[in-house]
């Protein structure tokens, strides 16, 4: 219907404001962005690696999420621990701790000049039940800081019929550099099994 | 390219004090994972949480879970039951709101089961983190956070998020 007079219309308040926002709410823009996911699709595969990531993502984002669901082909035992190096270093500069209950009990374990990451018994292999994955949640805090060095803290862990641990892991790797690359594979099974996916998210400051 | 995650899908609060469960229905397949954060108010402190997905109550929620209390350092379990427990011995009551998240890992894929990571405490009870998995591939479309032997409290408030 067309308007015949401007003053009638709700164009038209005459209200004044003293700011741009003229009395509406102020957009705050997302801090938490998915970067990249991988999933092991059509055969098993040995590493999953992902790189790039200070040259993409350092400019934007502060801190890194991390969620793993994975499988590998280890025989015999119904899990594993996985490993992760950052910028392909293979030198002794990981440290990590970690305590876990598998409801026979609990305890702790550690691992000081490493040449890698430990996330213990992250991953179910083969005497899980079938389609179980291990999953992880995992926090790395100032990812991209060339002041600090980095560290990881996790929860991580599975569940079974008759077996299942739940594992807190934190540890380090000392070295200054922004992470320019993540890379995952299985400690003592070959490969990681086909579903497998590790996505990464990026936290804004 | 990253894109903008974390979409909130629903948040339901408590503004009686009737009902024992809570109910997030339809929910839609497009995202990677879910999370789940709420804080939980219950009229009395009796019994736990339990989670069911897709309305099914087979015996096939397998848990792990690894926590402390103030009269046990270590708390540990492993089950399979009917429904997930899904805080176990963490079990909310009225006055102290008991916060908690937790991740559903790859919820619509169908080649797998379906994994979840909680994260709950309550300062009366025990700090808990527990991985549950509800053996069946189907994608999850319905998730029923069930309160045991008592109702929801008002004011409890649980949101579902989309990430990835």
């Amino acid at each position: 219907m067309p308007i015949k007079s401007l003053s009638a219309s709700s164009l038209v308040n005459f209200q004044k404001y003293s700011s741009m926002l003229a009395g509406n709410t102020a957009y705050v823009p997302p801090a938490y962005y998915h970067l990249a996911t991988y999933t092991v699709t059509g055969s098993a595969e040995t590493v999953i690696e992902f790189t790039n990531l200070d040259t993409s993502f350092a400019s934007t984002y502060k801190h890194l999420q991390i969620f793993a669901v994975a499988r590998s082909d280890r025989s015999g035992a119904h899990n594993e621990p996985y490993i992760i190096r950052a910028n392909s270093d293979s030198g002794s500069n990981y440290s990590w701790h970690s305590a876990y209950g598998y409801g026979g009990g609990s305890g702790a374990g550690a691992g000081a000049n490493a040449s890698y990451l430990q996330i213990s018994d992250g991953i179910t292999s083969a005497s899980s039940a079938t389609g179980t994955f291990g999953a992880t949640l995992m926090d790395i805090p100032n990812a991209f800081s060339t002041n600090t060095y980095k560290t990881f803290q996790t929860l991580n862990g599975y569940a079974s019929p008759g077996y299942g641990i739940t594992i807190f892991n934190t540890g380090n790797w000392r070295n200054t550099s922004a992470i320019s690359s993540l890379s995952f594979e299985p400690l003592i099974g070959t490969n990681f099994l086909v579903g497998s996916t590790i996505s990464i998210f990026g936290l804004k400051v | 390219m990253a894109s903008p995650s974390m979409i909130p899908l629903a948040t339901i609060t408590m503004d009686t004090n009737t009902q024992s469960s809570i109910v997030f229905d339809s929910i839609p397949s497009g995202y990677r994972h879910l999370v789940m954060r709420g804080n939980i108010l219950r009229t009395t402190t009796t019994s736990g949480i339990l989670v069911r997905y897709n309305d099914n109550a087979e015996n096939i929620y397998d848990l792990s879970a690894l926590g402390a209390n103030n009269s046990a350092s270590t708390l540990t379990v492993n089950e399979t039951a009917t429904t997930g427990q899904a805080f176990y011995w963490v079990q909310p009551g009225p006055t102290e709101p008991t916060p908690f998240e937790i991740t559903f890992l790859d919820y619509a894929q169908t080649d797998k089961n379906k994994t979840s990571i909680i994260r709950v405490g309550k300062q009366t009870n025990a700090v808990l983190g527990t991985i549950q998995v509800w053996r069946k591939t189907d994608a999850i479309t319905k998730i029923n956070i069930y309160s045991a032997g008592s109702a929801y409290d008002i004011g409890t408030t649980i949101s579902l998020y989309g990430i990835g």
